[in-house]
């Protein structure tokens, strides 16, 4: 799948604001199964530095400042991403009760790096509230993906999906008493599940294609920003796992990068200095190449019949 | 040997400094308490008395994070000094400078390929689940590898008398100014003691860390500039950054004198920023960068990770080197120092086991009495638990949270420490005893401070050592090899300082606080003559028709301190005697009223704790004896009682202005402070004219009298006009008489003096604050106090009415002006998230 991948951040201050510091983490990783073709960065006013780093993870951090009293900013990203399907898991993997011993004892590179998904973070803490939660999944004997996939599930069941309940700050605890939250909060609810009950995962930063109901056209912006989790078993590898939509995330998702949980990868970070209140909009097109192509030839068709006819007209006032 | 250690006993069980096995002195204790001896025991009190005011008067303190009050609490020195054995010296340094450089190797690992943890030579959980081990500083390396510029260590003493380390301390390594002030004031008191002992000095190591600050600059600049870093006079060994940045010679900032542009640091100043080259950090890690370190929190300064990775400024110690303190790391040390090095370590660390290990958890429930438990990763947030003096219960409880999340916690063998003699009760007591170590980088290796921070027991039976459990200090002595070293810190060459009478670099926020140092002084001071006047004439009997003045005065009281007016305001304050004193009282003591004496003194005193550096010292004991004053003073007591204390109130407030006046050079720091006295006074004067004189009551003389007591001016009215007290020429007094310093005039031209001279700072053209000043001064100058005196049809000065308020107005202004165009831009911070979904709010809600 290639995608035309557009995200618009506008924010809007009641105060100026004199200095802004930002970290951004919105250049999609490059990934065995995600080719980032094209990328480029646009923001608004002029930062007087801008920087771009790995930061410990592996993403890609822009870093910038804007030193000039304002009273918005935009950041608008454009790229053009190749997507093809994740490899198979390799493996049906170990059961949940070992992953602890066996994660501990492997200090292969990749086993260290996946070990430290398993430890508590900032947003994403083993707590007790979400073991009893976590263990009527955990059987004995199931494999760790097989207690992940039923976590999913439930989690997709049990909560109710309501963009008014939580705030980017809202606590797992908070979110697993109301039962209801977005993307962000799901993840970070199955992130501390999985850790809970030893389990290494991670939190993904990305975007997911929404696909408009039959018959009707896309409308602009309506993608979105959007949160999962990726699930590590020894010997089998990483299963990334969308509690919000029940599934497996396929070649809809986009990834931008991961972390512990949304602190390490949150697509705009920033302090700033005056401003008052402020209001961010997010406005994400994340549209596959064949609808642009179709679209342009559509456009191509109608031009075409407006010269027509503008031909027609054109002849008939020369009449 | 004598009287004096005769009946000295040493701690049962412990290791004896002082004594030999054999009940003889060790030698190198022996011309130490030669010289105490001949001192004796009432010259050693009497000495001792004196500098114990000297370093409650000096401010010396310890802030206690859980005292309730947030109180500071004056160091605590004990006169005699524990000796250390020279030879065993050089192995318990050569041991520290090993630890130093495995201790930086490790951090060097950790921050970068982790071949530690791949080679199985540290368990990976003691990283990860480390809140220490910052991840975002594993994206530069510090200037020349070094991750500890100043590090501490704390030692004890096992019963076989062998030093071990007990803990490391590396990220705000706390304690060498404390070392440093102790041997001050040890060298002060017992000068003969001092010289004859032939002690080593502690400069050589000061200089070490300046020289080693400066290196860090290297390559970059060849004059750098160097900030020490405090997150502000509420933490707990504030005295101590104060007193590194006064002897080292470097500006002492918080994190909002400092901001990143572009990719360097500055320090905003008065005449602008100034680029900073290297700071030392005494702010912990995680509150050094909000955008990459903080988690949630608003501290630090926004950008330093960033400035750090492009390498243009020097942090010492490096962000992140809190790492290399976590108390799990302990029991692995030897295995580090063979790893990173090939040697043995030296140094023995205390028996300590990391329960993330099962074996060792195991080993540590099963003898559970062994030990002491600690916090694994930070142990600033819980205390040290000593196991054998728990409860059944609390065993139990204690256990069962080790075993849920074992690798949080560490258990020590809990040890009897070293004893050695104090001074108490005039003689000699045995006290546990723990030396806290400092070692500094060198250009090529490490120097370890010739001496040391020591601690001891409250009590004798107290085995845990630390200030805020209320222990004692003392000062380390090592005897010289040779000669003694003298080593100072002024520059060697004299023309390498350029003469500058100038204070334009002055912090914005060093400017800020002295301007409202002035105004809180000023305000306790017009609070203080108010409130005397009252009692004055509630405790005397002034004037035979009664003192019908009171009811207004004390209208005028709740009015200026901005308290709530009470329900039912005070008409008769005869005969509503107990309202009358409540209300008295609350203006005095009241802690939570705004604007009343208390308020204003103890602001006045805070304030004046962060700007130490900058006021004298004698001005810093005036401050510290009104606030004596106020505390010693209870709030139970009567009318009598409050008098007194507001006449011993006023002298140092007087003292005040004088002081500081005499004692600080009239630069800009001045110009500010002394410009917040005088608006403060052309405020509350205008208020107080306001108030007394807009709508004059039928009889006025008594109340034109309390103006003149009030505005300590009614000496200069009698003997000018020798007549009883009539409006015109108190207001031309009080108002427009430019050599009165209580009149208006008087402060409005000295306003206008410092705004000109502020404007020199600025460079270009005529500002509008100038404008404003010299047309105020013209205003009051020229103004007709015929017209201003009369009384109207409704029974009121309007016109006085109208000409205070706009003085009260334009000072406002010239206030806002000045502070928004020289001061601290100390504009609210948020924080920015993008959230998921579309749409979302930060900052208050509606």
């Amino acid at each position: 799948m290639i995608y035309h991948l557009r995200h618009l951040t506008s924010f809007r201050y009641t105060q100026p604001v004199t200095f802004v510091y930002n970290t951004l983490h919105l250049k999609p990783r490059e990934l065995p199964w995600q080719k980032v073709r094209t990328f480029e960065i646009d923001i608004e006013p002029n930062p007087v530095v801008q920087t771009e780093r790995l930061d410990y993870f592996g993403n890609t951090a822009t870093f910038f400042m804007i030193q000039s009293p304002h009273d918005a900013m935009k950041v608008l990203t454009k790229s053009i991403i190749e997507i093809f399907p994740r490899p198979p898991a390799s493996g049906s993997g170990i059961p949940w009760e070992s992953a602890r011993q066996t994660m501990r004892t492997d200090t292969t590179p990749l086993g260290l790096d996946a070990y430290q998904y398993s430890f508590a973070s900032l947003y994403a803490k083993p707590l007790e509230e979400a073991r009893t939660y976590a263990l009527p999944s955990c059987r004995p004997g199931m494999t760790i993906h097989a207690v992940a996939m039923e976590l999913m599930t439930r989690i997709d069941t049990d909560f109710t999906f309501d963009p008014k309940a939580t705030t980017v700050a809202t606590p797992v605890t908070e979110v697993l008493q109301n039962r209801r939250g977005v993307c962000q909060d799901f993840a970070h609810l199955m992130v501390s599940c999985l850790r809970s009950v030893g389990i290494a995962a991670r939190y993904m930063s990305g975007y997911i294609q929404t696909v408009p109901p039959p018959g009707q056209a896309r409308l602009a912006g309506a993608d979105a920003s959007h949160a999962w989790v990726s699930v590590y078993c020894p010997q089998a590898g990483w299963l990334e796992l969308d509690p919000t939509n029940n599934q497996i995330a396929d070649e809809q998702y986009i990834t931008l990068g991961w972390g512990r949980d949304y602190q390490d990868v949150s697509p705009a970070k920033g302090v700033l200095l005056g401003g008052g209140k402020h209001t961010v909009h997010a406005q994400v097109d994340m549209i596959p190449e064949s609808e642009i192509i179709r679209a342009q030839q559509n456009r191509q068709q109608l031009q075409s019949q407006n010269q027509q006819q503008q031909q027609q007209s054109q002849q008939y006032w020369w009449l | 040997m004598s009287a004096m250690t005769d009946s000295f006993r040493p701690l049962p069980g412990a290791y004896p400094e002082m004594l030999a096995p054999d009940g003889t002195i060790r030698p190198h204790w022996q011309p130490m308490l030669r010289q105490l001896e001949e001192y004796g025991a009432r010259n050693i009190d009497a000495r001792w008395l004196r500098t114990q005011r000297m370093i409650r008067e000096n401010g010396v303190t310890y802030n206690v994070y859980d005292d309730e009050q947030g109180s500071s609490h004056p160091w605590m020195l004990d006169p005699v000094p524990l000796m250390i054995d020279p030879d065993e010296w050089e192995a318990l340094s050569a041991g520290l400078i090993q630890r130093m450089k495995v201790l930086n190797l490790t951090m060097a690992d950790l921050y970068s390929e982790q071949k530690l943890l791949k080679n199985n030579v540290l368990p990976s959980e003691l990283l990860y689940a480390n809140p220490n081990f910052l991840r975002p500083c594993c994206q530069f390396t510090p200037p020349n590898g070094q991750y500890l510029t100043l590090h501490a260590v704390d030692l004890a003493r096992t019963p076989s008398g062998k030093w071990s380390v007990v803990k490391d301390l590396s990220q705000t390594p706390p304690g060498a100014g404390y070392a440093l002030e102790n041997r001050l004031m040890m060298s002060r008191t017992f000068p003969t003691m001092y010289r004859v002992c032939g002690v080593e000095r502690l400069a050589s190591f000061f200089a070490t860390l300046r020289n080693t600050l400066e290196g860090l600059a290297a390559g970059r600049t060849l004059s750098p500039h160097i900030v020490v870093l405090t997150p502000g006079s509420h933490s707990s060994s504030y005295f101590e950054h104060a007193y590194i940045a006064r002897y080292l010679g470097y500006p002492l900032v918080l994190g909002n004198d400092l901001t990143v542009r572009g990719s360097e640091v500055f320090r905003k100043t008065l005449s602008g920023l100034r680029k900073v080259d290297v700071i030392l950090r005494r702010q912990a890690d995680s509150l050094c960068d909000p955008l990459e370190l903080a988690g949630d929190s608003l501290l630090g300064i926004p950008g330093l990770v960033q400035a750090a990775i492009d390498g243009e400024v020097a942090i010492a110690n490096a962000l992140g080197s809190g790492l290399a303190e976590t108390p799990a790391l302990l029991p692995f040390f030897p295995t580090l120092c063979r790893n990173l090095t090939g040697e043995e370590p030296k140094l023995a660390t205390l028996p300590t086991l990391w329960c993330g290990q099962e074996k060792e958890c195991k080993q540590v429930l099963d003898q559970f009495d062994r030990w002491v438990i600690k916090r694994a990763f930070s142990d600033q947030r819980e205390k040290a638990v000593l196991v054998q003096s728990l409860s059944p219960a609390d065993r139990t409880a204690l256990a069962d949270r080790i075993k849920a999340e074992p690798e949080q916690f560490i258990a020590q063998e809990s040890i009897s420490l070293s004893s050695s003699p104090c001074w108490q009760d005039s003689q000699l007591v045995s006290r546990n005893t723990m030396l806290r170590a400092f070692i500094v980088a060198t250009r090529d290796g490490w120097e370890v401070m010739p001496g040391g921070l020591v601690r001891t027991s409250p009590q004798a039976d107290s085995p845990i050592v630390s200030m805020e459990s209320g222990g004692g200090s003392k000062d380390a002595w090592l005897k010289a090899r040779g000669a003694v070293r003298h080593v100072t810190l002024l520059p060697a060459v004299e023309d390498e300082i350029e003469p500058s009478r100038s204070d334009a670099n002055l912090s914005s926020r060093v400017a800020d606080n002295l301007f409202w140092l002035g105004r809180y002084v000023q305000r306790a001071d017009m609070d203080a003559r108010l409130l005397r006047t009252i009692l004055r004439r509630l405790t005397e009997e002034t004037q035979p028709d009664g003192t019908p003045e009171l009811a207004v005065l004390l209208h005028t009281l709740s009015e200026m301190t901005t308290a709530e007016p009470g329900a039912n305001p005070i008409t008769d304050p005869i005969k509503q005697a107990a309202e009358t004193k409540t209300l008295i009282f609350n203006m005095i003591f009241d802690r939570a009223l705004p604007g009343n004496l208390h308020n204003a003194l103890i602001s006045a005193c805070s304030i004046g704790s962060t700007v130490r550096e900058r006021i004298s010292i004698d001005t810093w004991h005036i401050l510290d004896r009104m606030q004596g004053e106020l505390q010693s003073t209870p709030s139970s007591g009567d009318l009598f009682d409050a008098l007194d204390m507001l006449d011993r109130l006023l002298m140092p407030l007087a003292a005040f202005s004088g002081l500081s006046s005499e004692s600080m050079t009239h630069g800009y720091g001045w110009r500010f402070m002394d410009m917040g006295f005088r608006m403060e006074r052309a405020v509350m004067s205008a208020q107080l004219l306001q108030e007394l004189l807009v709508k004059p009551s039928s009889f006025e003389p008594p109340v034109l009298d309390a103006i003149l007591e009030v505005a300590n001016s009614a000496m200069t009215y009698r003997s000018r006009y020798q007549s009883r007290v009539v409006p015109l020429p108190l207001l031309d007094l009080l108002l427009c008489d430019d050599s009165n310093p209580r009149s208006i005039a008087y402060q409005l031209v000295l306003i206008s003096r410092h705004v000109h001279a502020l404007s020199e700072l600025h460079g270009r053209g005529r500002l509008p604050e100038q404008t404003l000043a010299d047309e105020l001064v013209l205003h009051i100058q020229n103004c007709d106090l015929n017209q201003l005196a009369q009384v109207d049809t409704k029974g009121r000065r309007a016109t006085l009415h109208t000409l205070l308020s706009e003085v009260i107005d334009s000072v406002q202004e010239l206030s806002n002006l000045i502070t928004h165009r020289y001061l601290a831009h100390v504009d609210a911070t948020s924080k920015l998230a993008s959230a998921y979904g579309s749409e979302s709010w930060n900052g208050e809600d509606e």
